[in-house]
């Protein structure tokens, strides 16, 4: 047996529950998981990408039934890790029920409501879409190290 | 009273159990069985407790919310899904349009008008981040 390179795959499930800190962190409060939030966002913004740091309000979407924030990410299932590939997926889908968004949105912002300054986690985008006097959903892929949501490979 | 295999029964002699066996965009379906709380002698033969003695099917047409405020028979609809299958996502955009002319607070809402769209959004992408480790050297 010898020696190999490696970015250790516990060390990343590791960082996406917060446990490495390599530069200047936060103190938290608590050992309990934050809490995610999903907000929607208007075709027209066109500015959420792999640059957004933080959630704002700058192109979200508004109209009846939709609170600006967006909806919590269910989060009953933490990080896990398939083979060397850490991966998470809410584990529930995102649903704006009873909602009319007129302006065409084409994309979710994921981010940190726990911390104070929302911090961006992920962005994830869609063919543009309306919703009139109805559900809007969002349906997660399945938990693994192939297609979870959001994976560290 | 309901009409079962041995006649007229009381609902209350027997034990009701609903299944729902379709349950759609457009309609539920429910089966909707009565089976014997206790055992019955009918025309010399004995029939033990669950035995099946009426059962059918029930449809219920859905509702959806609509730009006026409350629900409509989907019925009353016009359906149209709008479908996008892709690398990215599998999405279907159920929308019910008037499909008849429709007075509502004074307004007139032409046949054709939209009163529901929904999307329902499939994400198969995940975002990758890629850990690599250096070697020295």
């Amino acid at each position: 047996m010898s020696n190999t390179q490696a970015f250790c795959s516990q060390a990343k499930v590791d960082l996406m529950n917060g446990l490495h800190a390599m530069g200047s962190s936060v103190i938290r409060a608590a050992t309990t998981k934050d809490v995610y939030k999903a907000a929607l966002y208007e075709v027209v913004a066109g500015d959420k990408d792999a640059t957004t740091t933080v959630f704002n309000t700058t192109g979200e979407v508004s109209g009846t039934g939709y609170t600006s924030g967006g909806e919590i990410v269910t989060t009953a299932t933490g990080p896990q890790l398939d083979s060397t590939t850490a991966h998470f997926t809410p584990s529930a889908s995102i649903v704006y029920s009873t909602v009319t968004l007129s302006t065409a949105f084409d994309a979710v912002l994921i981010y940190n409501d726990t911390s104070a300054t929302k911090l961006a986690l992920s962005v994830h985008t869609f063919g543009s879409q309306t919703v009139t006097a109805g559900d809007f959903t969002l349906t997660m892929p399945t938990d693994d190290g192939t297609t979870g949501l959001i994976r560290i490979a | 009273m309901i009409t079962t295999i041995f006649g007229e029964m009381d609902e209350n002699v027997m034990d009701s159990i609903t299944t729902i066996i379709v349950d759609s965009e457009d309609e539920t379906v429910e089966h909707i069985e009565y089976r014997l709380k206790k055992a019955l002698s009918h025309e010399g033969a004995d029939h033990p407790v669950g035995t099946l003695v009426y059962d059918f099917n029930q449809v219920r047409k859905k509702r959806v919310n609509t730009i006026f405020g409350f629900k409509m028979d989907v019925d009353a609809l016009d359906k149209h899904i709008e479908v996008i299958d892709n690398e990215n996502e599998l999405t279907q955009c159920p929308e019910y349009r008037l499909r008849e002319e429709r007075v509502h607070d004074g307004i007139i809402y032409p046949a054709g008008t939209l009163v529901h769209r929904s999307a329902h959004v499939q994400l198969k992408k995940s975002v990758v981040a890629e850990g690599a480790a250096a070697m020295f050297g």
